[in-house]
């Protein structure tokens, strides 16, 4: 087991190194030349000269990217040129509030789709079960935007109760939070649906019945405890997900998430910010995976003898 | 009846200069947030443009770019995916390692950064959800590959002296087609979800009439007039609902 999480855990390190590459080249992507479309047409030579030395663009590409790799090995990812101050502290502070919105969603869409999945596992073949499969086939097919803007129609143009936009309010996390969840949903529902449907056809959910265990019980405490650790566990795989998803949302609501930060930081050309913001993303999804892949190996004992 | 409607729809879109009312681009300010008429059915939106003949539009950008999207992705990830499949070893090693760095970005991010970097235009768009849509479809690929390249079949047609080309062409290939197409169908509705949600970015060329640049320009102004929300968001959901209910009918034909 131990042997399994180091092969697992090295396997990370290549990655990482793929990622940050890639996103080392990113200034190099930009049409033209990057300092003069950040600064602006009105800069001059002086200004952009400083500018370009302060990027290290007027060194040789491989002194760059071993440059590059040095600050990141001291936690610097740049400076912002929009904010004039280190990316690093601006795409933490703004994270928070991402990380807070994802589990927010995650929860959310757990207390939606644990009880529509179970309904629709125990009335299998109903018209509810129906009903339950073909909102979440045409919710799969809604972009998470247009999730959002439904919701805003509903909520805050025509009934006028949740804040549209921002981060002021207790309650501004509800929407942005639903529209993920909502997203999230049309597929753990489904999860949720076949393993109750296993957990139910197993031969301990009728011999509880015969016990005398009520239907409820039965459903919602005894074969949901069967169901939860591998829904839990696709959860995270669906990480991936709801973060690609919370940079749309965040930029729908105004919410002040690190989606939103890369999003204003492409209007600005705050390219720094950008390629700090994107490896941030990256590096903390190629992290939960590795989480979920351990927490998956740990809690599958079929897993283990495959090795 | 699904693929009925799309041949319509891709009818209608390929049509849009032919059959849209209104020059898509023509602003009648005099004319703004009027509501659906007779002349403009869909009403118009904050410029005055003719809403109906922007989603005609905006349905055509979405399917040329989902079906070039597709088409570039699945060409390039087949090669990708079928070389490191067939030769294995180290070869395998170096572009396994490549498709996982790839898959280390989650869903549209790459694409995000790049469509930011490289500016706001179509060919952009594309270059960007090409860069990060290729790789579901190597890892694919190389997986079916190394699965069917143990298979008897390949095994003796490589014993009977058949060279590795004829063998991926005439063995393997055929075999790769079929599910690839399932995958590749599905894809389209997922590519023409990204182009929306990159549009609605801002990350599209202003000029180019597109459904989610439509519907992020709706959204300031939707408690005035929800039809901007309206039209655009129920052609994006039908589009994308249609092409999804075609991949997901060849996929039970194809497990049958």
């Amino acid at each position: 087991m131990r042997s399994f999480i180091i092969t697992r855990a090295l396997l990370v390190v290549p990655t990482i190194l793929g990622v940050v590459t890639l996103v080392f080249f990113f200034v190099h992507m930009v049409p033209g030349d990057p300092v003069v479309l950040m600064l602006g047409d009105y800069a001059t030579p002086q200004e952009i000269q400083s500018m370009r030395h302060r990027l290290d663009l007027d060194r040789p590409l491989a002194s760059q990217y071993g440059l590059y790799l040095d600050d990141l090995a001291h936690f610097d990812l740049g400076t912002s040129i929009y904010y004039n101050r280190p990316a690093a502290g601006i795409v933490i502070e703004r994270f928070k509030y991402t990380f807070v919105l994802a589990v927010f969603a995650m929860l959310l869409s757990l207390l939606l789709s644990a009880p529509l999945g179970i309904v629709s596992a125990y009335r299998q073949g109903s018209w509810l079960d129906r009903v339950i499969e073909d909102t979440s086939v045409v919710g799969l097919s809604l972009p998470n935007f247009l999730i959002g803007i439904v919701l805003i129609l509903i909520f805050s143009v025509k009934l006028n109760v949740l804040p549209v936009a921002g981060a002021q309010s207790a309650s501004s996390i509800v929407l942005p939070g639903l529209t993920l969840a909502i997203g999230m949903s049309t597929i753990t529902i489904r999860m949720v649906r076949a393993n109750m449907i296993a957990a139910i056809r197993h031969e301990s959910f009728t011999a509880g019945l015969a016990r005398g265990l009520g239907v409820n019980r039965a459903l919602f405490v005894h074969a949901l405890k069967a169901t939860l650790i591998p829904v839990v566990t696709l959860i995270g795989t669906q990480f991936g997900l709801l973060l690609s998803g919370a940079i749309v949302t965040e930029t729908v609501f105004s919410w002040p998430g690190i989606g939103k930060l890369l999003v204003d930081s492409v209007a600005t050309r705050d390219y720094p910010l950008l390629s700090a913001a994107v490896l941030v993303i990256a590096s903390v999804y190629v992290f939960v995976n590795l989480a979920t892949d351990i927490v998956y190996y740990m809690v599958e004992p079929r897993m283990r003898k495959r090795q | 009846m699904s693929m009925a409607l799309v041949l319509l729809i891709l009818f209608a879109g390929l049509a849009a200069p032919v059959i849209s009312p209104h020059d898509p681009q023509k602003q009648v300010l005099s004319l703004a947030f009027e509501g659906p008429t007779v002349s403009s059915p869909m009403g118009r939106d904050e410029l005055g443009r003719d809403i109906f003949s922007r989603v005609l539009y905006g349905i055509r950008t979405s399917m040329l770019i989902g079906f070039t999207v597709v088409i570039v992705s699945v060409l390039i990830g087949v090669s990708f995916g079928g070389v490191a499949g067939y030769a294995g070893g180290a070869v395998d090693a170096v572009f396994s390692r490549i498709i996982d760095i790839m898959m280390a970005f989650p869903g549209m991010l790459l694409s995000i950064g790049i469509a930011g970097v490289m500016g706001p235009s179509t060919v952009n768009i594309v270059i960007a959800l090409c860069v990060s849509g290729w790789v579901g479809y190597a890892r694919y690929t190389r997986a079916m590959v190394v699965s069917i390249r143990q298979r008897d079949y390949v095994l003796s047609a490589k014993a009977s002296g058949k060279g590795g080309a004829a063998i991926i062409f005439t063995d393997i290939f055929p075999n790769v087609l079929e599910p690839l197409l399932v995958e590749a169908s599905l894809g389209i509705g997922v590519a023409i979800i990204s182009e929306a949600s990159l549009s609605f970015l801002g990350l599209s060329s202003p000029t180019t009439a597109s459904l989610g640049r439509m519907l992020s320009e709706a959204i300031s102004v939707m408690s005035v007039s929800p039809w901007m929300v309206l039209f655009p968001g129920l052609a994006l959901t039908i589009l994308v609902l249609l092409f999804n209910d075609i991949g997901e009918g060849l996929r039970r034909r194809y497990e049958r």
